[in-house]
């Protein structure tokens, strides 16, 4: 077992923690605040990684460099022979009183830099390179611990970015990285460990690990939420509202009802979607929120001698006869009052792909029997699975520190379905038992090994093919 | 009571079917509990079971175990009086006669047919589902109860995603054929112990060389273990000897083309089945997995050097002074870390007249200014830049500054920069005599 160990340091106020909190992926990790002097302890983080731990220490904030600069010199004075002994001079600081008085803070952070095998050194890159930044670096350079230095804030307007990396290049800190905490970029965190792979040769085992880790738990991450969304598609693709009656005008009022009812099941599991995805993606529950899902359109699933319907059993119908006129108009009739007009446009996508004769028996029974099926409409399934690969897309780009509440838009009209998609809705609806959502009838929920590899395909597709905006 | 791993899976699936669809369980203290395990799976395991115990999961998949395991002794007493009666009808008590035929065809080609049909079965059919996953499916509808019927459920997603049902339904029924042809061949060899048995030849299709054929193609594997052949004769009863080598000739046809085959692939299945269970391994990117893998993948943060009692703290030198705007007026000015560009900044266009000291930011900077304040012996306001973090460097040069010179701060740069009010915060705690301006000093 191989550990590592890497303080993080910095001026105070710099969002030492914030960089932390993000690479450990944990919101809760330390404490934040826009004043300065946030951290006072030295707070240990881990990550995990096959039979190897990387220790993080987030430090307290340097504060006084000029100072601290000025009393090891002093300090050199009395002792000459620690002039080229960076690590003997800072050890001759800790012992010495005012490592427990005027600088005990800076102590900490030498103490601690002391104890770990590199430091991640964050600068805030909205400052200007000043003295005492220059002086803190020449107090941590004599620990003769590789630094590497992180560029803070680097998304944020006006930065002194250029400024920073000449003064770091100026004291032979040649290698950086930008690393916004707030959001950022794609490559960021791995560009970290591979510049510190650079910078200790010797440590190349674990971060080889590290990285191998970090890859995979990317590409795990994508599969995972895709399997968080597969989920909820199928919960919804399949779920089955049965309705008495025919879809007239006469039954506006109880189909209205029934819409609700769909909406909300729909609305509800894709909450809990979201907070599903915010967990994995370890966000607190209010980061991120979507609009009220514009979910206006119900359908019927009431014609069983449709065109779609028979040509599931390869019964060969005219392209005329094909384009469900017949359901756009049940969809007009069951939006009264509610509707935004978009009835006609989706009769085409009716039909539920009845790949078995188990589901068509049970639809004759309920056509007898004078049922109807309400289902999700094909455009809703697309327009959530939209909303939630947007939702991806922000929570892999958005840092742990952040602390505002971003908001997701809605925009039905903003997204096209891929046509594998739409076919692998229609498929999900055959199956009414895939659904979770049935709350009346839980003993037909069934998540059988079909159900399983259904899932494992449309997360494949999710995974692969991102549902693009217009 | 210990469990097995396939337990331990079953019950963590019902956690998980729960989560995934109904949200997740106020878990902290199963967290803590589980964090002590190093082992992520292990930790899994402790977290379900805290869980399980505080929602009656347990008690639901205990009753789901007594359903099962009295499915499966229904099937052995099932398997068990069916060969007894198997071994009965053919060897009836009054007629003493055995038709030899009949047994073959009883015995072995009906067990050889329905194995070919479970090879075809088990073969022909790639896709995921199968006779397993309905007869799993439809054996969830036993349940009665909400968290027996999860439970149930989750039996299945386990079942279906360690791809056991074909290895475990394929062991059930070769060991059901096991147990039927066990005790079917325990009762005729009593049977044939006890009673004076007569075994016919003839048939109404066969004539006697095509059973003289048949004979000789069974005895290949009796011949290898040294068992005398039947004499086969349409016309003459056997002797006592000749129907005593018949019987044993029919038990060793039995034991050799019906028990062993089942046998072979009772053990065959059984081991397949014991292969995927052990074999079992949480799949981390499953809905309910993900997220806690997420969690575990970093530790909680631990403190581990505090903060001392007492970090010093900048306190003016004077506190008699009154911190009122109105009678400063400053005789020099410095600006503290602005940049060089700043003393052209037009906000600061009013302090023209006043001579300017210079942008302080080095420690020879420091000691210059302190140098000459001292000297002078003047009143000088200092304007600092609000976008910087206040800290304890600058605020203890300020009090440097105060000691050898009356001393105001202007924010004037920036004056509405949220950092500006940290810095009047820090200033007026620490430095209480010195006034902040944020327009000059007016």
């Amino acid at each position: 077992m191989s550990n590592l160990k890497l303080a993080v340091v910095g001026h105070t106020n710099v969002g030492k923690t914030s960089v932390l909190r993000t690479l450990l992926r944990d919101p809760e990790f330390g404490d934040v605040d826009t004043n300065p002097s946030t951290t006072r302890n030295v707070i240990e983080g881990q990550i995990n990684v096959q039979q190897d731990t990387l220790y993080f220490y987030d430090t307290p904030g340097l504060e006084d460099g000029i100072g601290l600069y000025e009393y090891l010199l002093q300090l050199q004075q009395y002792a000459p022979a620690q002039r080229h002994d960076g690590p003997a001079l800072l050890q001759a600081f800790l012992q010495s009183s005012e490592a427990e008085a005027g600088f005990a803070q800076e102590a900490k952070v030498l103490r601690q830099l002391l104890q770990c095998d590199a430091a991640l050194y964050v600068v805030d890159v909205r400052d200007p390179v000043l003295p005492k930044f220059q002086d803190e670096l020449a107090i941590l350079s004599k620990a003769a611990r590789p630094i590497l230095p992180i560029l803070n804030f680097t998304a944020s307007p006006a930065p002194y970015t250029s400024a920073w990396q000449q003064a770091l290049g100026n004291v032979n800190l040649h290698a950086w990285v930008e690393f916004d905490s707030v959001s950022p970029q794609q490559e960021g965190e791995l560009t970290i460990y591979q510049h510190l792979r650079t910078l200790m040769p010797n440590k190349q085992s674990p971060i080889n690990t590290l990285l191998t880790e970090i890859t995979k738990r990317r590409q795990g991450l994508e599969q995972s939420a895709s399997h968080l969304i597969a989920e909820l598609l199928v919960d919804c693709a399949a779920l089955r509202i049965r309705v008495e009656g025919e879809p007239t005008a006469d039954h506006t009022q109880s189909l209205q009802q029934s819409v609700q009812d769909l909406q909300m099941l729909v609305r509800q599991r894709e909450q809990r979607c979201l907070e599903s995805l915010l967990r994995l993606y370890r966000f607190h529950a209010g980061s991120v929120s979507f609009d009220s899902l514009a979910m206006t359109q119900g359908r019927w699933e009431n014609d069983l001698f449709h065109p779609q319907s028979l040509r599931q059993f390869g019964i060969k119908t005219g392209k005329a006869a094909a384009t469900g006129a017949a359901a756009g108009a049940g969809v007009d009739i069951l939006m009264l009052g509610t509707t935004l007009g978009a009835g006609t446009a989706i009769g085409a996508m009716l039909g539920g792909a009845w790949q078995s004769w188990q589901s068509y028996g049970r639809r004759i029974k309920d056509r007898i029997r004078g049922y109807h099926d309400l289902t999700i409409e094909s455009s809703v399934l697309a327009l959530m699975c939209a909303r939630q690969q947007q939702l991806i897309q922000i929570l892999s780009h958005r840092g742990h520190a952040a602390t505002h509440m971003q908001t997701i838009p809605v925009n039905p009209s903003a997204y096209i379905p891929t046509p594998t998609l739409i076919a692998l809705f229609e498929e999900a609806r055959a199956y009414p038992q895939w659904s979770a959502l049935v709350s009346e009838d839980i003993a037909q929920y069934n998540d059988n090994e079909t159900r399983q590899h259904f899932i494992k395909k449309l997360s494949g597709e999710l995974t692969t093919h991102r549902i693009a905006a217009k | 009571m210990n469990k097995t791993k396939f337990e331990s899976f079953w019950l963590t699936e019902i956690i998980r079917h729960q989560e995934a669809h109904l949200g997740p369980f106020a878990d902290s203290a199963a967290m803590r509990r589980a964090s002590s395990e190093s082992n992520l799976t292990k930790r899994l395991f402790i977290r379900t079971e805290v869980l399980a115990g505080e929602h009656d999961f347990k008690e639901a998949q205990l009753s789901c175990q007594r359903l099962l395991k009295l499915g499966q002794l229904g099937l052995i007493v099932v398997a068990i009086l069916s060969g007894i009666g198997l071994a009965l009808n053919l060897s009836p008590q009054t007629i003493r006669t055995i038709s030899i035929i009949e047994a073959l065809i009883a015995i072995i080609v009906v067990n050889g047919l329905l194995i070919l049909l479970w090879a075809v079965s088990v073969n022909i059919r790639q896709k995921p589902g199968g006779i397993g996953a309905l007869l799993g499916h439809y054996s969830s509808y036993l349940a009665r109860g909400k968290n027996r019927l999860n439970a149930m459920q989750a039996f299945n997603s386990v079942a279906a995603r360690g791809h056991l049902f074909k290895p475990a339904l394929s062991a059930l029924t070769h060991g059901f054929w096991l147990l039927l042809l066990g005790s079917a061949f325990i009762t005729l060899t009593f049977r044939f112990i006890g009673y004076d048995y007569q075994f016919i030849w003839q048939t109404t299709l066969l004539s006697e060389a095509n059973v003289e054929q048949l004979v000789r193609i069974l005895h290949i594997v009796p011949g290898l273990l040294s068992i005398e052949p039947p004499m086969v004769s349409f016309a003459e009863p056997a002797s006592f000897s000749g129907e005593r080598q018949t019987a044993l000739w029919l038990l060793t046809c039995m034991l050799c083309y019906a028990i062993l085959p089942r046998l072979v692939l009772f053990i065959t299945c059984e081991a397949l089945r014991r292969y995927r269970l052990k074999h079992l391994s949480v799949d981390w990117n499953l809905p309910g997995f993900s997220e806690l893998y997420s969690i575990w993948r970093t530790s909680t943060s631990a403190v581990t050097d505090p903060a001392p009692d007492n970090i010093e703290v900048i306190r003016s030198g004077l506190t008699t002074q009154p911190n009122t705007k109105t009678q400063f007026q400053p005789e020099a000015w410095f600006t503290l870390e602005c940049g060089e560009q700043m003393p052209t900044h037009p906000a600061l266009q009013d302090l023209s007249s006043c001579p300017y000291l210079g942008d302080i930011g080095t420690r020879e900077q420091r000691v210059n200014l302190l140098q000459t304040l001292q000297e002078e012996s003047v009143s000088v306001l200092a304007v600092i830049n609000p976008e910087l973090s206040v800290d304890r460097g600058s605020l203890r040069f300020l009090a440097e500054v105060e000691r050898v010179a009356q001393l105001a701060v202007s924010v004037v740069l920036k004056p509405d920069h949220p950092r500006a009010s940290t810095w009047k915060q820090q200033i007026s705690e620490r430095l209480p005599a010195v006034p902040v301006y944020e327009n000059l000093y007016e």
